[in-house]
């Protein structure tokens, strides 16, 4: 239960890993968690599991009518707010159970008799899946965040990211005040225009080199773990520790204008028009006199929402 | 015979003539008389001859043995030999040879100075050929129960034994026996080949010579007490060689070279033993030098296996 320096093979000498030995396999165990996240996202058309998030726009009020004259402003009807819910997100677990330490699963460290001795699951959390996870929850959006998602205002995927799907988690909206004109009168209510779409990302990193540290085979021999031998067990410790360990390291998202963690990526803004209503008429004929309030107004930001990740 | 008469007045030399006439002639050559007449005169002899002749009737004989046998006058004296070892030939005038017959039977002994028959001489204890220089038995076997002495024993048959020591050509074997022993240092200046039996060679010399041969055995090549050994003069012939000899031995030892090409490695060697001469799992911790440990530790701290090497 502690920070140890695992060993590795130095051309056929014992030697502990430096710390930028560690950080490597950190970052290796990183990568390998992007490529196959044990807490992972998805989008769905609805019913995502994380709360949704809403986008409000104004819509046109209905027209008023009368055969002899023009409606007054305060008799016909005001802009109204639109709300579209977006819960598309969904969060889930691949369900990994924790592989059994027979007492020679984790790598190999020198004791403080300078004997060798086998890391427990608790030294291998220590060192190296805590240190990722906390790199990992952070709120940026680096190689270091390998297989955590974030949000992006733009479908194209940088490098070092991947879209999670081409349908919007949340699409900003706001009546197109250009689309009503006083000869349309009645104009359809809701004529909205979307500002902005939100995608959902996962950064998936390049692979990093690093160096394999040895271990207690079976038959109680050391030697430098096969590269997939090595990636089994660490993948599966940071996927077990990222879905259900109980010692504050698994990993979560929530959205919403606040919760727990670190925000990822673009807030995701839900702006509206602020004007009270666009009074205008038409005139159809001497018996037809029409009048109507279309959105308008300047956009102001109603509600940002954040996708967060959280350790917990 | 007349009578001699010297006149007065004759020479000195009538005289000398006509008494030699008369002492030759006359009276005869004294040393014709019998020696059965022992008188040294004429007279005497006369006297002595009328005196046998008329004192008795004959003569007595007499044998060594003493036996004495009278010979009366007008008696015949037989006189016989005995086949095969003397015989008597009456011839005239009153003349008895006594001789050996050509085939000499003698049943007890022959003595004298020098026997010789044919051209076999026997003098002493010395056999000798009159004619040659080689005595020849014929195709007779030669029997002696005292030694043969010679200069040179040459023999010209096939096979020749002595005892039971049987000579064939230019080969010895026993002929009651596989073995050939010879109680006595074997000194051979030319090549032995074949197989060799013994229990002790030796050499004048201090040293026995193979030459370029080699030396095989499929028993033992013993080496005796003190500080005996094998000596290798190397390629260098000086005064430096190398001598594998054995610590005294307090029990049987058995020291085995394995099936395989290599140099032997001594106490004196450094650097010497390979990584290749280790056999698997034969060293332990304590052949090791300031022996250090590192112990393998499991996650759950148990040691699992425990690395032995050799400090600073």
């Amino acid at each position: 239960m502690a920070v140890r320096t695992p060993l590795i093979n130095n051309a056929g000498d014992i030697q502990q890993m430096t710390s930028a030995q560690i950080d490597q396999v950190i970052d290796h165990i990183i990568y390998l968690y992007s490529t196959d996240p044990g807490v992972s996202m998805s989008v769905v058309s609805s019913g995502g599991s994380l709360s949704a998030i809403s986008d409000t726009r104004l819509q046109a009020g209905a027209q008023s009518t009368s055969v002899s004259s023009f409606p007054s402003e305060a008799t016909t009807a005001e802009p109204s707010v639109v709300t579209v819910s977006y819960d598309k997100m969904s969060s889930s677990t691949k369900g990994t159970s924790l592989t059994a330490d027979t007492g020679n699963l984790y790598p190999c460290y020198y004791d403080g008799s300078n004997n060798l001795q086998a890391m427990s699951l608790a030294d291998m959390k220590d060192t190296f899946i805590h240190p990722a996870i906390d790199l990992m929850t952070a709120g940026t959006t680096t190689s270091q965040q390998g297989g955590t998602y974030y949000i992006s205002s733009s479908a194209g995927a940088p490098a070092g990211s991947t879209l999670v799907s081409a349908t919007p988690v949340f699409s900003n909206t706001q009546a197109d005040t250009s689309a009503y004109t006083a000869g349309s009168i009645p104009e359809a209510l809701d004529q909205p225009t979307t500002l902005t779409n939100y995608y959902l990302m996962r950064l998936t990193p390049s692979a990093v080199t690093y160096t394999a540290p040895i271990y207690l085979r079976s038959d109680n021999d050391l030697q430098q773990y096969p590269e997939a031998n090595f990636n089994a067990m660490i993948l599966n410790l940071i996927n077990y520790t990222a879905e259900s360990s109980a010692d504050g390291y698994s990993i979560s998202y929530n959205v919403g204008t606040s919760g727990s963690g670190n925000t990822r990526g673009s807030g995701m803004a839900d702006t509206r028009l602020n004007g009270s209503g666009n009074y205008q008429t038409r005139f159809v004929n001497a018996d037809d006199y029409r009048a109507q309030e279309f959105p308008n107004g300047t956009p102001v930001t109603v509600n940002t929402y954040y996708l967060r990740i959280n350790k917990s | 015979m007349a009578v001699k008469n010297i006149a007065v007045t004759d020479t000195l030399e009538t005289f000398r003539t006509t008494f030699n006439d008369l002492a030759a002639n006359d009276f005869g050559d004294i040393a014709n008389l019998s020696g059965s007449i022992s008188s040294t005169n004429l007279v005497d002899a006369m006297n002595e001859t009328i005196s046998i002749a008329t004192s008795t009737a004959g003569f007595t004989i007499e044998d060594s043995s003493s036996t004495q046998q009278i010979v009366g006058g007008g008696d015949i004296l037989r006189v016989f030999g005995t086949s095969n070892e003397i015989e008597a030939v009456v011839s005239a005038t009153d003349t008895l040879t006594i001789g050996l017959p050509d085939a000499v039977s003698i049943t007890s002994s022959v003595t004298a100075p020098t026997v010789t028959g044919g051209s076999i001489q026997i003098t002493g204890n010395t056999i000798t050929a009159t004619d040659s220089t080689a005595i020849s038995f014929g195709s007779e076997n030669l029997t002696t129960t005292g030694n043969i002495t010679g200069a040179g024993i040459t023999g010209t048959g096939t096979t020749h034994t002595l005892g039971t020591v049987q000579i064939s050509g230019n080969t010895i074997s026993s002929t009651d026996s596989t073995a050939l022993n010879i109680n006595d240092g074997l000194t051979v200046t030319g090549t032995i080949t074949g197989n060799i039996s013994s229990t002790s060679i030796t050499s004048t010399t201090g040293s026995i010579n193979f030459g370029d041969d080699n030396l095989l055995t499929t028993g033992y090549i013993y080496f005796g007490q003190n500080s005996f050994g094998l000596i290798f003069e190397g390629s260098s012939s000086n005064a430096f060689e190398t001598t594998v000899r054995a610590a005294d031995p307090t029990q049987d030892q058995l020291i085995l070279f394995p099936n395989e090409a290599g140099t032997i490695i001594t106490t004196g060697s450094t650097d010497a033993v390979s990584e290749a001469m280790m056999a698997d799992d034969a060293i332990g911790s304590a052949q090791l030098k300031s022996l250090v440990t590192l112990v393998l530790y499991n996650s759950s701290g148990t040691p699992v296996k425990t690395i032995y090497g050799a400090g600073a």
